[in-house]
């Protein structure tokens, strides 16, 4: 969620302390690690809202255009080196998957961390963000047709390397 | 998300734009039968979607990987979840150490 790994330190640090202090306000309705992950959410918001950044592209500018009948505007191309069982990514490309990643705008970018990255489920990644479930599973689409955009490029450029 | 009403189905079948927009829940085993053959149909005669759904899934794998094999924050451990309960309690009853104290309702 926090591109400098210091940054995502301190966040962690701060969320376990304002979760301390307001140890009297959890109710023991919700799940405790799901309580800590929305203070841990807050408080990494803040420090993103806090530090001087560079203004965030929307998702529809990383969304499929169609055509008027409903093709795709530019076919997809087949991905080198995957195939249906077994989709994967060489590991030389992960840094620049997580530069891509921080592409995407924030409110997307925490629906893939805590549904494809921390593996939270629906439900728990609805209550942590305090959106619908709907709105999960809208935003972790767009979210993921988005970041599929942003590695196209590198996965065809790498296969031009090879 | 994805609305049954607007996945009307021309004389093709239905589109790339139907497929694209209702994968996830393809993916997840989320269509009613129906809707996951006109899904099969489509792809079946389709390489730009069915390159789609491969480097969607790709993209949804190489970010998981990515961002677990790059050390991740702090993982929350099972001893601080239990200190925390600990600790919660005693927040609760800050009078349950004393002997003196009325028995909490
Ligand atoms: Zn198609």
């Amino acid at each position: 969620m926090l591109s400098r790994e210091e940054d995502a330190r301190d966040a962690v640090q701060d969320a376990f302390l304002s979760a301390f202090k307001s140890l009297h306000t959890f109710d023991g309705r919700s799940q405790l690690s799901t309580w800590i992950h929305r203070i841990l959410i807050n408080v990494c918001l803040m420090k993103l809202r806090s530090r001087k950044r560079r203004p965030e592209r929307p998702i529809s500018d990383f969304l499929p255009t169609y055509v008027e009948d409903g093709h795709q505007t530019v076919p997809t191309p087949k991905w080198p080196g995957i195939d249906r069982d077994e989709p994967t990514l060489p590991g030389k490309l992960s840094e620049q998957v997580r530069a891509q990643f921080e592409q995407l705008p924030e409110s997307h970018r925490v629906v893939i961390m805590l549904r494809d990255i921390e593996g939270l489920s629906t439900e728990e990644t609805a209550a942590a963000l305090e959106i619908t479930t709907d709105a999960v599973k809208i935003r972790l689409h767009r979210a993921r047709q988005a970041l599929r955009a942003l590695l196209e490029p590198i996965v065809l450029a790498e296969r031009e390397s090879d | 998300m994805f609305n049954p009403s607007t996945f009307k189905s021309g004389p093709d079948g239905i589109t790339c734009r139907d497929v694209i927009e209702t994968l996830m829940a393809y993916i997840d085993g989320e269509l009613s039968p129906h809707d996951r053959a006109e899904i099969e149909k489509h792809l079946s005669i389709c390489r730009s979607c069915v390159n789609y759904l491969e480097s969607y899934r790709a993209s949804v794998r190489a970010a998981a990987e990515a961002m677990r094999s790059h050390s991740p924050p702090t993982p929350m451990p099972d001893d601080l979840v239990r200190a925390i309960l600990k600790a919660r309690n005693t927040f609760d009853r800050p009078d349950a150490s004393s002997p003196n104290a009325p028995p909490t309702p």
